[in-house]
């Protein structure tokens, strides 16, 4: 069920036997897998239902390092958090993702995928991805593209899914199953402000709670779970500093150090010979009813032999004049939009469509033969149009037209690209001073806001470029093209548009040596009996795929090593 | 009430027999047609008289996407094209000759004319210049706003399209086919009588 813990009596102490911080993806997950059985779930979510302002002004903080986005667009605190506004790409983890390489600093797991392997499958059904079938070949065959037509070994095409728009959040998908489940109460407005523990600093004694209101409580629980992101678990764990004064579970000063993300920018440009050149596989399209996306990479073995972290590359055409144009329409985007705009009932938005749409179509009108009953363009209009070349005339006709027939022309025979932009994610080297800390100012609970200092390595930079000429290498050798990489070498500046994946993780690494990670294998903080992490926060690399499969795979894991303890 | 469809239950009256949309729309996608064909004759016409409306010299000042729009010339055509539109509808339905009722060239086609309602007598002029307004009006003011006042073009078109829609409602919703055109203007729409030929039953 789901509460409003701004109603639940100030001063209370409530018993739990499974306390869950966040209800966001990672939350939600283990929350479900309870569902149903006698175990007592807490649930404490610092959101409401809906967005809310003000406590989504909780997450504010100070980034320091790297350019980063404002801390407080970068995760949503409501109910199903982040989940509520994701981009849905998912992939698992590949089985070398999780083990160390020499030449890669603080490199590898302690667990491989086949502890993982079992879980993916639920996982993939908790976030609603289409299909488990994650090869290349089985696609290939299916798919009306091709992946690129390279020879030799060098190069891999990867396949990721995307979950569907309506099947994204985890508040939409998985409410009515909170909701049902009676041992399992999910708490609004409940924000954690601090974890106590016993004067050993050995178990985990009370979660305290607070909410914007004033109102203030407690939650006693033989397990808790942090579950509230890569940022805001490590916050929580050092702002916990009133007993232990670098917080719980930070003995070994690693909570909030090793944030990682996915950094991503244009690397390069590829310009093909043949401007039809099929890159349709590395775009969202779809496959029945299952959506794909795929992009390139250096195979496992090159990397290794050129020791270099992975970096993906996806492929953004930038396509000829009029395609261009088409493709990023905003008329034929309104013309979309009319139908589900209709089928919905949104009056107010299907005006404006259709005013957009009809404001298009009427600029047309003065090179019309005015009064005549059907549109007939000026005989001067017709001997122009018909003197033009294809690119000419579309100048002449209205975008909306233009865009429909620019389309449908590609469609049939393919558009026209003029250069491919290479856009590169790194699963970037793990690196103790790319960090997390507590800032010098507070949030109205008193909590201190988080600074972020985040940074990348040379070998990051190295690896990027070192993949792209490789790419380049592979994509002129099979006569496809050339490929300018636009990052030096050196230690200079990061390129302008780099950006991360909003991918928070690392900052309670996992190990099984408290040395070099703050949680175990089985996610477990260390040192702390009844302290388990879940989130991608506990990842010590970031991996080649995307996180949200894998945080999912990790919490429905540690639901059952729980099960184990509560049984 | 529908005066139309009273008639075509009243048994002293001739009996009409209101022709099917699809084909009146068919016949009207003919009258536009053969008077498009009509109207881009007479623009090349005035092209080859008074100058070409729309030109595409960069030197003449055409921005954007290099054309220039010479407005005068275009309020010219447009006059004449409404006056030869209105010329070929109005004349077609008021017209009086024969026993038949009279029809547009894509009338005659499908088989169907213009009547009065209550009997078979053509109407009047001023019936058939309400029918043509109703029916033609906001074209020829959408096209005639194009040029003193783009920037109502498109609530203007939106406006249109709701009067187009409203007529095509009510006419498939009128037992005798008449839309709002046909009734405000008293007219309906009828199947074209057989000549009896010889020999035939009376």
């Amino acid at each position: 069920m789901i509460v409003d813990s701004r109603s639940i009596p100030h001063g209370s102490r409530i018993e739990a036997d499974l306390c869950i911080v966040g209800a966001g993806a990672a939350g939600i997950s283990i929350a479900r897998r309870f569902a149903g059985t006698s175990t007592r779930v807490v649930v404490l979510e610092s959101g409401g239902e809906a967005f809310e302002a003000t406590t989504q002004d909780l997450s504010r903080g100070e980034n320091v390092g790297l350019p980063y986005f404002p801390l407080d667009t970068a995760r949503l605190r409501w109910l199903g958090g982040t989940t509520n506004h994701w981009g849905g790409i998912c992939r698992p983890m590949d089985p070398e993702d999780f083990e160390s390489k020499a030449w890669i600093p603080n490199s590898g797991w302690p667990i491989a995928e086949r502890d993982l392997e079992s879980y993916y499958e639920p996982a993939r059904v908790m976030c609603g991805v289409s299909s488990g079938d994650w090869g290349l070949e089985t696609w290939r065959q299916r798919d009306r593209f091709k992946p690129l037509p390279v020879r030799g070994d060098r190069l891999d095409t990867r396949i990721a899914q995307i979950v569907s728009p309506e099947a994204r959040s985890f508040r939409i998908t998985h409410r009515a199953g909170i909701q049902a489940a009676r041992n399992v109460v999910l708490q609004c407005h409940a924000n954690v402000t601090e974890i106590e523990t016993n004067s050993e600093g050995t178990l985990a004694t009370l979660f305290h709670v607070a909410t914007l209101d004033g109102n203030r409580y407690t939650v006693a629980a033989r397990q808790g779970v942090l579950a509230a992101g890569g940022i805001e678990n490590p916050r929580i764990l050092l702002a916990s500093n009133r007993q232990w004064h670098e917080g719980v579970g930070n003995r070994n000063d690693l909570v909030g150090r090793f944030f990682l993300e996915h950094p991503r920018f244009v690397g390069g440009v590829l310009v093909p010979f043949d401007r039809r050149l099929s890159v349709g596989l590395y775009d969202h399209h779809k496959v029945g009813a299952v959506r794909l996306l795929g992009y390139l990479g250096l195979k496992q073995a090159t990397r290794d032999q050129e020791q270099l972290v992975d970096v993906q590359m996806s492929l953004h055409p930038t396509l000829a004049g009029s395609f261009q144009r088409s493709a990023e329409s905003e008329d034929m985007k309104a013309l979309h939009a009319l139908v589900p705009a209709l089928r919905q009932g949104h009056i107010h938005q299907l005006g404006g469509h259709l005013a957009r749409v009809a404001e298009d179509l009427t600029s047309w009108q003065a090179l019309l033969i005015p009064g005549a009953p059907l549109p007939a363009p000026f005989p001067e209009v017709v001997g122009k149009l018909m003197r033009s070349t294809p690119f000419e005339a579309q100048a002449l006709i209205p975008d909306l037209m233009g865009d429909i027939a620019a389309r449908g022309y590609a469609k049939k025979f393919g558009a026209p690209i003029e250069s491919i932009l290479l856009r590169t994610r790194i699963n970037a080297v793990p690196n103790p001073d790319s960090r997390v800390t507590l800032g010098d100012d507070r949030d109205p609970l008193g909590i201190p806001r988080v600074r972020l200092d985040w940074r990348l390595t040379s070998l990051d930079r190295h690896s990027v470029r070192r993949s792209l000429e490789v790419l380049g290498s592979e994509v002129g050798r099979a006569g496809l093209g050339r490929v300018r990489v636009m990052l030096d070498d050196h230690d200079g500046p990061w390129p302008e548009d780099l950006a991360g994946g909003w991918h928070h993780m690392g900052t309670t690494r996992m190990a099984d040596d408290p040395r070099w990670g703050v949680v175990d294998r089985n996610c477990r903080v260390h040192g702390i009996r009844n302290l388990y992490i879940a989130g991608s926060s506990v990842f010590p690399t970031a991996g080649s795929g995307t996180p949200t499969l894998t945080i999912v795979a990790l919490a429905l894991r540690l639901a059952d090593h729980l099960k184990g303890l509560l049984a | 009430m529908d005066p139309g469809a009273e008639t075509a239950r009243g048994g002293r009256k001739p009996v009409e027999i209101h022709a099917a949309p699809l084909g009146r729309l068919f016949a009207f996608l003919v009258d536009a047609l053969l008077l498009t064909g009509v109207v881009f004759a007479f623009s090349m016409a005035l092209d080859a008289t008074v100058g070409p409306a729309v030109s595409f010299r960069a030197e003449e000042g055409g921005a954007g996407n290099g054309f220039m729009i010479h407005r005068d010339r275009v309020m010219l055509a447009w006059i004449l094209n409404v006056a030869l539109g209105a010329g070929y509808f109005i004349g077609s339905w008021a017209r009086r000759s024969g026993r038949d009722l009279p029809s547009t060239p894509g009338q005659r086609l499908l088989r169907i004319a213009v009547g009065r309602t209550g009997g078979s007598r053509p109407i009047t002029l001023a019936q058939a210049t309400a029918r043509w307004l109703l029916l033609m009006g906001p074209v020829s003011l959408c096209a005639l706003l194009g040029i003193v006042a783009p920037a109502s073009r498109a609530p203007v078109a939106l406006a249109s399209l709701a009067w187009y829609l409203i007529l095509l409602v009510t006419t498939l919703r009128s037992p005798a086919g008449r839309g709002l055109h046909d009734r405000f203007s008293g007219s309906i729409v009828t199947v074209r009588a057989r000549r009896a030929g010889p020999g035939s039953s009376p």
